[in-house]
């Protein structure tokens, strides 16, 4: 028996973005860059455990946005184009590195054989569709697969409208009975925002367990005895599991975090920016610069972009096993100091953005590899566990009310709250009361009524996804992200205006919202109710 | 298809799809780098360099290729050009372009949101009606000297702060107090007489509290454990009282260097210039 667990979690989440209305869009490469660099890559390495006979044990959110995408064929058609234009690239890299620049041919030649990996698992293995992958490491008993909120709102600034929290986790469970044939276990609350009471919503769902921010743990009333390293339970009828902030650190920090060692790919030197646009060709529509996703250099160090060396893949591997060797003591050592003060074994909770594995940590896929095969080889001190497996064997749990917390900057609000991005909420309440009134309106809608009122829901889904309030802080995208809450609350209150009869309920109309904004099709506007 | 030949057809394809016309920072062209957020500040060495601004995603105009419209050039052209023509799109039934955000819904509502241990977030919004109907009470120089006001009080334990609110603010984040506490607002007129009349009531919010409680956990019970017998577990668990809220009023119009901060100090957040909603 172990002296202590290790709870992974990804939480793999993208905004819903499509745009039937336009031949290509430079936003759904979010989509497209995510499958190639952290799904798919992701996939291919629990294959490998799994075919290896590693018991290795991970929790992964798929929000229902994301799972949306995965499934949806324009997007599904538009990333075979992607994928396509992207090895014609590599191989055309390969003749020019060894026309102009041999230092990288074998890194040109290993962007072939990657990209042909990732086809190979993504359309040959899985017939592109990567749920099959997620839904069959699920049947071995080795992956939980959790939910979301529906479009990833932002609960804690939601709460004016009880029932629009309500149906975002409402419409997120169903939609996950419908992939996935049961009902979920697990939420990812989004941005892991929790305010006292809505707790009450996720266990309507009939959903037993969610993670918060350490704080929510720590400085819970009264104080839990064992701190993050044991799940409480809140008055809602909840189990929360606490983000453990050391096994957290030596991913994300900036500081001492792993992807930032000099032998890791730099994220950003990208022969998209660098190479003539002509050359380049398809995989820049229009000629617009971007990422592509060939990189050949290292983080080298603390110099500039044009200082970087040429990134060598045997040394990244070989940093990646020693980070994981190294990640793995840490928990060894953790679990064992705990455990010393518990009368159970400790459970250490590292909770992550999937996207930070591949995308933006390149090896972070292969990091994880090695650290479950260390995990299942090396040692018995500590092995990794899901919650639901963990809540078997330990079911009970310290009573107690978690405050409001999140993981953003600060553990509160901020993120989300600003002066760059807090004019949106008074129209978000708005919707949100009257799709309310909506709801409790029409008993008997007509055809044409009954469609205007799911797509309203629609509507108001997509307009509440915390990235839009995101983006507008960070400062990526802010356009897109505006142009998004504007687009998404201008249908919905046209829809809001015809049901109530002020201006007319136009067919064409709901018929292009519904193809554009086409998450949801079972969705059912009583939610609201 | 290659780039040249659509570049070289007589008729180009129509492109509108495109967010930018200039490159995207690379910093800013991840999937979901959360940069600013404490999980993903860029490791050292991962900065970027400034790139040129991008065009704004929303003025992007969707491709609107009349299907007739007249193509130049010989027969051959036309026929070679149009493997490259998109699709004809059907002609748009909706312009979200042409939708603003209204100032105003038209009712009398104030609403209070927590940011974070010690700041609130207040919105409101005043119909026009509520304006008209004090216009016609009080006349126009009543009505100039008539300030609209929030008084947040915390109903549990007593104290109220007032904030004497610029002219056409539509938002204020409120200083709340250090302690964990309950807080309402009341969004009203101050009438020259000085009577405070109400025309909203908001939502009751809590701070979160901070640091560990000095109570320890005494109940454990089985994680599908009924829910009466979870909150009959947890019991009363009073907290410490943290008595009544001690505030200042705070007059938003007051000279900046006059101005006092506790109760009110959305100016440590915004400038003078930007109180209004739905920009």
């Amino acid at each position: 028996m172990p002296v202590g667990y290790w709870c992974p979690v990804l939480h793999a989440h993208l905004p819903y973005v499509r745009h039937p209305e336009y031949p290509e869009f430079l936003e759904e490469d979010w989509f497209f860059e995510a499958l190639t660099e952290t799904y798919v890559p992701l996939v291919d390495v629990l294959d490998g455990l799994l075919g290896d006979g590693v018991d290795y044990r991970l929790t992964m959110t798929l929000s229902p946005p994301l799972v949306s995408m995965m499934t949806d064929d324009l997007l599904l058609e538009r990333y075979q184009r992607y994928l396509e234009r992207l090895i014609t690239l590599a191989e055309k890299e390969v003749e020019r590195t060894a026309r102009e620049d041999h230092r990288f041919q074998d890194v040109a030649k290993f962007y072939v054989w990657e990209f042909g990996r990732i086809r190979s698992v993504f359309a040959d293995r899985y017939s592109s569709n990567i749920l099959t992958a997620f839904r069959k490491h699920r049947d071995a008993g080795k992956l939980e697969i959790i939910t979301c909120g529906a479009t990833h709102g932002f609960f804690p600034l939601m709460d004016t409208v009880p029932e629009a929290i309500r149906a975002q986790v409402q419409v997120a469970a169903n939609h996950y009975a419908k992939h996935f044939d049961r009902r979920p276990q697990g939420i990812w609350l989004p941005e892991c925002g929790y305010l006292p009471g809505q707790e009450r919503f996720v266990s309507e769902a009939g959903i037993k367990f969610g993670f918060l921010e350490s704080h929510g743990i720590t400085d819970a009333h009264p104080r839990p005895r064992y701190g993050v390293t044991a799940p409480v339970l809140s008055p809602g009828g909840v189990v929360f599991f606490g983000r453990d902030m050391e096994s957290s650190r030596q991913v994300w920090s900036a500081e001492s975090g792993y992807p930032g060692d000099y032998d890791y790919r730099e994220f950003y030197k990208d022969i998209g920016w660098e190479l003539p646009a002509e050359y380049l060709g398809d995989v820049l529509p229009d000629g617009i610069r971007k990422n592509v996703g060939i990189k050949y250099y290292r983080v080298t160090g603390k110099v500039s972009l044009g200082d970087k060396q040429p990134y060598v893949p045997e040394w990244a591997r070989g940093k990646a096993a020693q980070h994981a060797g190294h990640f793995l003591e840490g928990r060894i050592n953790q679990v064992r100091a705990a455990a010393a003060h518990m009368d159970q074994p400790p459970i250490v909770v590292s909770p992550y953005d999937a996207e930070l594995f591949g995308h933006w940590w390149f090896e972070g896929p292969m990091f994880l590899d090695y650290l479950f095969r260390k995990m299942h080889f090396d040692q018995e001190v500590v092995k990794p566990i899901t919650p639901p497996q963990f809540l078997e064997m330990y079911p009970d749990c310290d009573v107690v009310q978690p405050p409001m917390c999140t993981w953003g900057a600060k553990g509160f609000a901020e993120v989300w709250l600003n002066p760059s991005n807090d004019w949106i909420y008074p129209h978000l309440e708005m919707a949100a009361e009257r799709m309310v009134e909506l709801a409790r309106r029409f008993e008997s809608p007509n055809d044409l009524e009954r469609r205007a009122l799911d797509q309203a829901a629609r509507e108001l889904l997509l307009a509440q996804a915390s990235d839009w309030a995101f983006i507008m802080k960070t400062g990526t995208t802010v356009e897109y992200a505006k142009k998004r809450t504007r687009d998404h609350v201008a249908r919905f209150t046209y829809l809001y205006r015809a049901l109530k009869q002020e201006v007319m309920l136009e067919e064409p109309i709901v018929k292009e919202f519904e193809s554009r904004d086409n998450i949801f099709p079972d969705i059912d506007y009583r939610v609201y109710r | 298809m290659s780039r040249t030949k659509i570049l070289s057809a007589p008729r180009p394809r129509a492109v509108g799809t495109r967010a930018r016309l200039t490159p995207r920072a690379h910093s800013k062209s991840s999937v979901k780098r959360r940069s600013g957020d404490r999980r993903t500040e860029p490791a050292e060495g991962r900065r970027t360099p400034s790139r040129p601004a991008a065009r704004k995603a929303a003025e992007a105009k969707p491709i609107e290729t009349p299907p007739d419209a007249p193509v130049s050039g010989s027969e051959e052209e036309q026929i070679e050009s149009a493997k490259y023509l998109q699709p004809t799109t059907a002609p748009r039934v909706f312009e979200e372009e042409r939708f603003l955000f209204p100032e105003t819904y038209g009712v009398d509502r104030v609403r209070l949101l927590v940011k974070d241990p010690e700041w609130l977030f207040a919105y409101w919004d005043v119909s026009p009606q509520a304006v008209s109907s004090l216009r016609r009470e009080l006349g126009e120089r009543g009505l100039a000297l008539t300030r609209l006001t929030l008084r947040i009080t915390d109903p549990g334990h007593g104290g109220t702060s007032i904030i004497l609110l610029p002219y056409g603010a539509r938002a204020w984040y409120v200083h709340a107090d250090k302690a964990s506490r309950s807080y309402r607002a009341l969004l009203g007129w101050t009438l020259p007489s000085g009577v405070f009349r109400t025309l909203a009531e908001s939502n009751l919010v809590s701070t979160p509290r901070t640091g560990p409680s000095p109570d320890p956990a005494h109940r454990r019970l089985p994680f599908n454990a009924p829910l009466a017998e979870i909150r009959g577990a947890l019991g009363a668990g009073a907290e410490n009282n943290p008595g009544p809220w001690s505030t200042e009023p705070f007059d938003a119009d007051a000279p900046i260097g006059s101005r006092r901060r506790r109760g009110g100090a959305s100016d440590a957040f915004r400038p003078p210039s930007a109180g209004k909603l739905g920009r």
